[in-house]
């Protein structure tokens, strides 16, 4: 079974060859800028530039070294494109080390802090000394929105303005062709499940335009303007989800979306609210995309969804992500037991708020190994920490990890 | 329904409107503001919570919720502030220092406020100094501290440690909160206590202040003031 193959075999709900392996398959399973060096040390892989291909939360390209050395089954799709040294541009970690950052996203230093603009000028993003991430500063639509410029409204806002690769390079004349290029060319050369990054987020970009707690609190005083706003993103959404698959659905396995709907006690919003905005919707576009390619979908949702999971498997989700086992109702021997069969868990291999941080070495091994028994009995499953792996984790407990989930196998070299 | 139990369901459903509308009403038939406080208000809210705790409420019933109650504190204040009523406690709260995450944070806050104590919000990415500096300058009663991140939840220390070296340590409570802290890590860093969520850390800061609102007379509730 190559890669490929053990993640479609685990998609499909049968058992692989062995549990399928995702590190740095999307954004929110990789690793932080200041860690990857340090792990590549620990793992005596010689050294090289860290590239920063999502600047916004500062995670690191994982090299095809590590990538082989740790097992890992899946690539990213971006992960074909800025490929050459004028793509990156020199930049500093906050603990002063170099890095490269895409050359088309420029932090301007002011005292204390990084700012990123958008095209406007305005001041999008800013990472203050002392942090390690860049968070949102302006809210489009916070004052008014104006449904008629959506896209506009976008490029104002940090999470849909601020690119990972391929972002401008695809774009413009020519960029099409060069999306398909690139992305046969990974498929015919990487045996990896590749996924495909759309999002199609709709809670959360209400959250990103208005701010959170004002669209929070518009789904309760004025449903009809949250429609409104809804239908219009949705239709833009789907406009952009017939070309991206109609250019690349052949070469890519999964299609990933994201909205996160939990929180650590439960679900931010009603079953009944969802029900009432987001599941026709996200139901609408994932069905759109099975009929657009031969695609799985998956969907990044932070927190404690449970409650929320059967509406999710009804609208047409294949495999949820994160699992975020340390919420309300995310214990996995449940979650498997009532979900299992209908439902892939991408994610939940390995608890990253306290265990992974926290734990020794062995305490990370013991939690892996009683993850993954749980979760990979009749497929349907994909190893995956909770979520990126931040700054402060000791290399060893990552280490730890992957040894315990190659524990019965030698990876590739 | 006579207009007590009307404002108090006003606030409970989040009619802001009807919520402000009500209060006005309360007060010109001669309702004392402290009155509607402590018989409609914080009791609304005292609902909110429990009902959020139960999931029977979600964010956006507890935001909307907590907008209809401060708009009814606006029109009360001047007439809180005439008669000597003041918060039973302030707490400064805050994201901790490197973490910018606020949305928790933001909602502790409101249902503070919404419970009756006077809220002093720091912000985000918030240094020990900042926090030090409220406790002696705004007299705080309570610090409140939020992380979302394990690498950002390590400076809680700090602000519990520069406290002790101020000499500040004892004039406050000091509580933790956001997605990867736990009792164990409060206990660790000698915090006074940890919540998981945003109604149960009223309950919280009030038990740590020997606080109980909810059965206070008009004339306790302003003798209450620490």
């Amino acid at each position: 079974m190559n890669s490929r193959e053990r993640v479609l075999c685990a998609l499909n709900h049968c058992e692989p060859d062995r549990v399928p392996v995702d590190f740095s398959g999307h954004r929110s399973s990789g690793i932080s800028a200041l860690l990857y060096p340090k792990l590549r040390a620990f793992f005596e892989l010689p050294e090289k530039p860290v590239r920063i291909y999502d600047p916004i939360q500062q995670m690191a390209v994982v090299d095809d070294d590590m990538l082989d050395l740790l097992g890992v089954d899946t690539i990213e799709l971006g992960r074909a494109f800025a490929l050459n040294d004028d793509d990156w541009s020199d930049w500093v970690l906050p603990d002063g080390s170099p890095c490269l950052l895409p050359v088309w996203v420029k932090p301007e230093r002011e005292e204390h802090r990084w700012v990123i603009r958008s095209k406007s000028g305005t001041i999008i993003a800013h990472m203050p000394d002392g942090a390690f991430y860049f968070e949102q500063t302006f809210y489009p639509f916070f004052e008014k929105d104006d449904l008629d410029n959506l896209p506009d409204a976008l490029d104002e806002c940090m999470w849909s303005a601020i690119a990972s690769p391929p972002g401008p390079l695809v774009s413009g004349p020519g960029g099409d062709d060069l999306l398909v290029r690139e992305a046969r060319n990974l498929r015919n050369t990487s045996d990896r499940a590749i996924l495909g990054l759309f999002g199609g987020n709709l809670l959360e970009l209400g959250q990103f335009l208005y701010r959170n707690d004002k669209f929070l609190m518009q789904l309760a005083l004025n449903p009809a303007g949250v429609h409104r706003f809804l239908d219009c993103l949705v239709d833009m959404h789907l406009q952009n989800l017939e070309k991206f698959l109609n250019l690349v659905g052949e070469y890519i396995d999964v299609i990933v979306f994201g909205d996160d709907l939990g929180m650590q006690t439960g679900p931010q919003i009603s079953p009944q609210m969802y029900r009432d905005f987001f599941k026709p919707r996200h139901s609408k576009m994932w069905r759109r995309a099975k009929e657009l390619a031969d695609v799985k979908v998956m969907l990044h949702c932070c927190g404690g969804v449970r409650p929320l999971l059967p509406d999710l498997i009804d609208a047409g989700l294949d495999a949820i992500n994160p699992v975020q086992i340390s919420c309300r109702g995310m214990e996995a021997t449940q979650l498997k037991a009532d979900f299992g069969d209908k439902l892939v868990f991408w994610g939940g291999g390995c608890d990253t708020q306290q265990i992974l941080p926290l734990g020794t070495p062995e305490d990370v091994r013991a939690h892996v190994r009683q993850q993954v028994d749980i979760f990979k009995k009749g497929g349907g499953f994909v190893f995956q920490q909770v979520h990126n792996i931040l700054a402060n984790v000791p290399p060893q407990n990552v280490a730890a990890m992957f040894a315990e989930i190659n524990r019965d196998h030698h990876p590739r070299h | 329904m006579d207009n007590t139990t009307n404002l108090l369901n006003a606030v409970l459903d989040g009619k802001i409107d009807d919520a402000g509308a009500l209060t006005k009403h309360a007060l010109l038939n001669g309702m004392s503001a402290a009155s509607v406080l402590n018989q409609c208000l914080i009791p609304a809210m005292e609902e909110v919570g429990a009902r959020f705790q139960r999931n029977d409420y979600y964010i956006p019933d507890m935001l909307i919720a907590a907008e209809a109650m401060k708009t009814a504190l606006n029109i009360l204040k001047p007439s809180l502030i005439t008669s000597g009523t003041k918060p039973a406690a302030t707490v400064a709260i805050g994201t901790i220092q490197g973490d910018l995450h606020d949305i928790g944070k933001n909602l502790v806050a409101v249902m503070l406020e919404g419970n009756g104590f006077d809220v002093l919000d720091l912000g985000v990415d918030v240094k020990p100094s900042q926090f030090t500096a409220a406790v002696m300058d705004h007299k705080v009663h309570v610090i409140a501290m939020s992380a979302l991140l394990t690498s950002t939840m390590v400076n809680m220390q700090n602000v519990i440690r520069t406290l002790e070296q101020l000499g500040l340590r004892n004039r406050v409570k000091v509580i933790v909160g956001g997605a990867p802290v736990t009792q164990r890590y409060a206990d660790e860093i000698g915090a006074d206590g940890f919540c998981d969520n945003a109604a149960g850390t009223v309950s919280l800061a009030k038990r740590l202040l020997g606080l109980n609102m909810a059965t206070f007379s008009d004339e306790s509730y302003s003798a209450r003031v620490l």
